[in-house]
């Protein structure tokens, strides 16, 4: 009976009910909107970083103090073994080389400074580019290398470039683009591509400024033999990356290999047989994603904190309109509560009234926000937000995708109906002070 | 032994910086199955009275007791549960609760009082019944007579068996036809089943009805008159 009472007295003030009920409701769908939303930028964020940088980079041990950081001095030689050596690894999703290197794309008089970024064809990476192929198709896995350094071959080698890359050099796919770069004899070489196909990914940035080709085309290009530029890393969860990390800087200074046969993590260094694919640490550095991106990492953090001030914020809103608006019922029905206590209903009885009053605000709004928040949130999930350069500038690219998760969903309905009946606390109080006598003499 | 008993009771309010002395010294003893009213004009302290009487309000200084249970030396949820079980109320604007219908309107306290649904529920259409608007069980306040809604008042302050009924000028709000007739219902289930009835006028012409009559004035009772309708 007590939350017929509460219910009636819901319905009874309709548009003060409907206003705490809104503002319930709101303050749920915003909350699910704004977490669903830095969840997708978080999301997208370690997957752009996946995509291009993986979780753990090995590069040339002088990259680091590099002033060109696409010098044909600085590449892997041994980068099978440790390939091999990652492949290995229980941790590891995925290890392939990248040869990046600095270029100019020349077609009919136009020359753009650009970075090649020479890739096997059936990459895990650049998932964004293989996804965002506009017109044609990606790298073939059986794409024709460059014949040599000479530049002869049947067929051309391919090449994938962005739609604003090709729109600024007036090219399509089937065209055919020059690549020049200084080789590792220093001499400027360039080679023809066949334009295999566009794309346009996540970023303008990337797409302003790189190319693909096949990694093989790119050793061919840059006449480097079988060396490349990095060793990416994909391991099933991100947490591992430094222990992955440790373990592999630990066998390069014990002298071992880091491409020879395991003996495991917790073997010492020591009992490691260096060989001729030794690598020392004096030859290569190992990079997790934190140390890549720790500016961004950062960021994200940032996002955290923002996302807890708003919520913060929404609850201290809600709260106070739901209190008022509350304490508004409280002191109308003050002398039917009067009523209510004279006929035998305790304080804690009357306190209770409130509270479901309250508690029947919080549910009624909690599932109004549901059903306004959650097709919000599916919807940017298909559609994302566009925010443009800005976002791009921060390296998280120019759309964001918001991410359902039913968990939070529930989480936030909860939440919703706790703030309800909180902000019903201090009314319940008020009403439960007040005597029997207060009551029933006070003027509603 | 009387079922009320009440000794050199007073009641002051502070207004302002005066006094207002609301009763100045009531000494007063209500027998089981009285049909009692408190009479005198308006300020005369017949609210103040009902409402010590009742329990919803602390005597300045003076003692209550009911039956031989001295009222002051209660905690606030023995207060509560007193007014639950040994005492109904009537009120002059019949105060029910909007939202819940008749039916649940006199079953609200028997609710509170945990009394089991099968037993609430008999009792409660017996005492429809018995305040002749069973018809209306299911029809909320608002959609009722001013006569009507006190019926369901009186069958709500009866639903817990109480020793004492109080009704604060039960027919004020009401024509006089209908305040008649809920006075001879309350007479009715007075006489019918002994229930103690204690209730405040200011009109003379329901002073018939009475068994007897307390008149006050200034705080004070001024006279006590004693007579069978």
């Amino acid at each position: 009976m007590i939350w017929k009472i509460a219910w009636g007295s819901v319905v009874r003030h309709g548009r003060r009910s409907l206003l705490i009920i809104l503002v319930v409701a709101i303050s749920v769908a915003v909350m699910l909107f704004v977490t669903a939303m830095l969840d997708g930028m978080r999301h997208d964020f370690f997957e752009a970083m996946v995509s291009s940088d993986g979780h753990i980079r090995v590069e040339h041990a002088e990259s680091a103090d590099a002033l060109d950081p696409y010098s044909v001095e600085l590449l892997l030689t041994e980068w099978p073994q440790t390939r091999r050596w990652f492949a290995e690894q229980p941790e590891t999703v995925r290890a392939e080389p990248l040869l990046t290197f600095g270029a100019m794309l020349l077609m009919e008089g136009t020359t753009v400074p650009m970075v090649g970024h020479g890739v096997e064809a059936n990459t895990g990476f650049f998932t964004d580019v293989r996804e965002g192929v506009t017109a044609g198709h990606f790298l073939s896995v059986e794409s024709p290398p460059a014949g040599g350094n000479s530049g002869s071959g049947d067929a051309l080698p391919e090449i994938l470039l962005s739609t604003e890359t090709a729109r600024m050099l007036e090219t399509s796919v089937g065209d055919t683009v020059s690549v020049l770069v200084e080789d590792s004899t220093g001499a400027p070489y360039y080679l023809a591509y066949h334009v295999t196909g566009l794309f346009q990914s996540n970023s303008a940035e990337f797409d302003q400024s790189a190319f693909l080709i096949t990694h093989r085309a790119a050793q061919q290009l840059l006449y480097v033999g079988d060396q490349t530029r990095y060793v990416q890393v994909v391991l099933a969860d991100e947490g591992d990356a430094e222990a992955v990390a440790a373990r592999l800087r630990r066998r390069g200074e014990g002298g071992g290999t880091a491409g020879g046969s395991p003996t495991g993590p917790d073997e010492g260094a020591g009992t490691a047989q260096p060989d001729s694919s030794t690598l020392s640490t004096d030859e290569y550095r190992v990079r997790t994603w934190r140390e890549m991106n720790g500016g961004l990492a950062v960021l994200l953090e940032m996002f955290d904190v923002i996302l807890y001030a708003i919520n913060v914020l929404i609850v201290i809103v809600a709260a106070t309109v739901i209190t008022n608006a509350i304490l508004m019922n409280v002191f109308e029905k003050i002398e039917e509560f009067g009523m209510m206590r004279a006929i035998g209903l305790t304080r804690k009885g009357q306190f209770a009234l409130v509270l479901a009053e309250g508690t029947s605000y919080g549910v009624v709004g909690s599932l109004l926000g549901v059903a306004i928040g959650v097709p919000l949130v599916l919807w940017f999930s298909e559609h994302g937000i566009y925010f443009g350069e800005m976002m791009d500038s921060f390296g998280l690219g120019r759309e964001v995708t918001t991410r359902f998760d039913g968990g939070r969903t529930v989480v936030n309905a909860l939440f919703g109906a706790a703030v309800a009946v909180a902000g019903s606390l201090y009314a319940g109080l008020i009403a439960m002070r007040m005597s029997v006598i207060e009551s029933l003499r006070r003027p509603a | 032994m009387a079922l009320i008993h009440l000794q050199t009771v007073t009641k002051d309010y502070p207004l302002g910086k005066t006094t207002i002395h609301a009763l100045r010294g009531i000494d007063l003893a209500i027998e089981a199955g009285e049909f009692a009213a408190i009479a005198g004009p308006s300020g005369c302290g017949k609210t103040t009275l009902l409402n010590i009487i009742g329990c919803i309000d602390h005597p300045t200084s003076g003692t209550v007791k009911l039956r031989d249970q001295e009222l002051h030396a209660l905690s606030d949820t023995e207060e509560a549960a007193l007014r639950l079980r040994e005492i109904g109320f009537i009120f002059q604007s019949f105060n029910l609760i909007p939202v819940l219908t008749v039916e649940e309107n006199v079953a609200f306290p028997a609710v509170l009082a945990g009394t089991p649904k099968p037993e609430r529920q008999e009792f409660v259409a017996h005492l429809l019944e018995a305040v002749g608007i069973r018809e209306y069980a299911h029809h909320r306040p608002d959609e009722l007579s001013g006569g009507q809604r006190q019926r369901v008042a009186v069958a709500r302050a009866l639903v817990n068996r109480p020793s004492l009924v109080i009704a604060d000028e039960p027919t004020a709000n009401l024509d006089s036809e209908t305040g008649d007739r809920i006075l001879d219902l309350m007479r009715t289930l007075n006489s019918r089943d002994q229930v103690t009835f204690l209730f405040s006028t200011h009109n003379p012409e329901i002073l018939k009805y009475a068994g007897r009559t307390i008149r006050l004035r200034d705080g004070l009772i001024e006279h006590e008159e004693v007579g069978a309708p």
